[in-house]
């Protein structure tokens, strides 16, 4: 009872982990709210962007939203079966939520190599070439919101791993919600990232 | 170093997520939700586009966002000092935006050289 004290602030009583994890998200909705907010004020700027947003691929934005709403319900089902400490339904929910990270990493890699084929990468000396920086600062904006967010998937996954193996040993399950609220993070961002790239053409 | 950090970590009593403070939801209602909202903003997406049209796929998108906070993140059971947190910087990302709009949309200096 001690030990479990020592780990909550008693004037908020809120326990350290809930509130570390909530300030990191805090910090990630600065940094991804500042850069969405200059990606839509150039957009107004620029009208002219919708050239080159008509070039990212809506099918595969799509797939992805699907694919991250499934895994933030399955992190949450996680957590459920955490409170009921039932391990194989962690494990289980755990593992397909890591799969759809994997599958959303795959589907971004397949974007990505079309566009670059194309001739779209972060500076896109092609269209600097034709004299279009404007159409090459959208692909500026649009591969280091998707790089980003892509790598705080990776994080995610990571976190998500590391809760599971713990969990697998009865260890530590309150860290299967935290690494979900991170989750919950990712796709939250993508929730505004998918509308913002793929849909306002 | 490593030994006394496992250690501790045995020794330390971690809240229990069986006695965890806060409810649950239907988290399967909730996703039904968001793939209905998901469809309807894929839907209008491919009409032409409006600023009315524009306007309603972001609204719906930042309902999926509260639906997502709220009850996947479980802020709905949080203490206040959270709300506050949240919020606070939900300000804070609105003072930016409307800071810089004059920066980079009321002006006639172009940021980039067309």
């Amino acid at each position: 009872m001690e030990n479990q004290k020592s780990l909550s602030l008693p004037s908020i009583k809120i326990p350290q982990g809930r509130l570390g994890i909530w300030t990191l998200i805090v910090g990630e909705f600065m940094i991804f709210g500042g850069l969405i907010g200059c990606y839509i004020l150039y957009r107004l700027r620029y009208p002219e962007w919708a050239d080159q947003a008509a070039h990212t691929s809506t099918l595969i934005g799509a797939l992805n939203t699907i694919v991250l709403l499934t895994s933030s319900f399955t992190v949450v089902k996680a957590h459920e079966a955490a409170n009921r400490k039932d391990l194989k339904k962690i494990t289980l929910w755990l593992s397909v939520s890591i799969l759809g990270g994997f599958l959303f990493l795959i589907n971004k890699s397949i974007e990505y190599s079309t566009e670059i084929s194309h001739g779209f990468t972060f500076s896109s000396p092609a269209l600097q070439a034709d004299g279009d920086t404007i159409g090459s600062l959208f692909w500026s904006f649009y591969f280091l919101l998707t790089g980003l967010h892509g790598a705080h998937v990776i994080v995610g996954m990571i976190l998500m791993l590391w809760a599971l193996l713990q969990a697998r040993k009865g260890k530590n399950l309150h860290r299967v919600e935290l690494s979900g609220m991170y989750w919950h993070m990712v796709d939250l961002i993508w929730i505004f990232l998918f509308p913002l790239l793929y849909l306002a053409k | 170093m490593d030994s006394q950090h496992v250690a501790q970590d045995e020794n330390v009593k971690f809240p229990d997520p069986a006695t965890d403070y806060h409810g649950h939801p239907n988290y399967l209602k909730i996703l039904i939700l968001l793939f209905a909202f998901f469809a309807a903003s894929l839907l209008i997406g491919n009409f032409t586009l409006t600023s009315i049209t524009v306007a309603v796929i972001f609204a719906t998108a930042f309902y999926k966002a509260v639906l997502v906070i709220k009850n996947f993140m479980h802020l709905r059971y949080e203490p206040i000092i959270v709300w506050i947190g949240v919020l606070a910087a939900v300000f804070c990302l609105i003072a930016f935006f409307f800071g810089i709009y004059p920066d980079i949309t009321a002006t006639h200096l172009d940021v980039v050289p067309r």
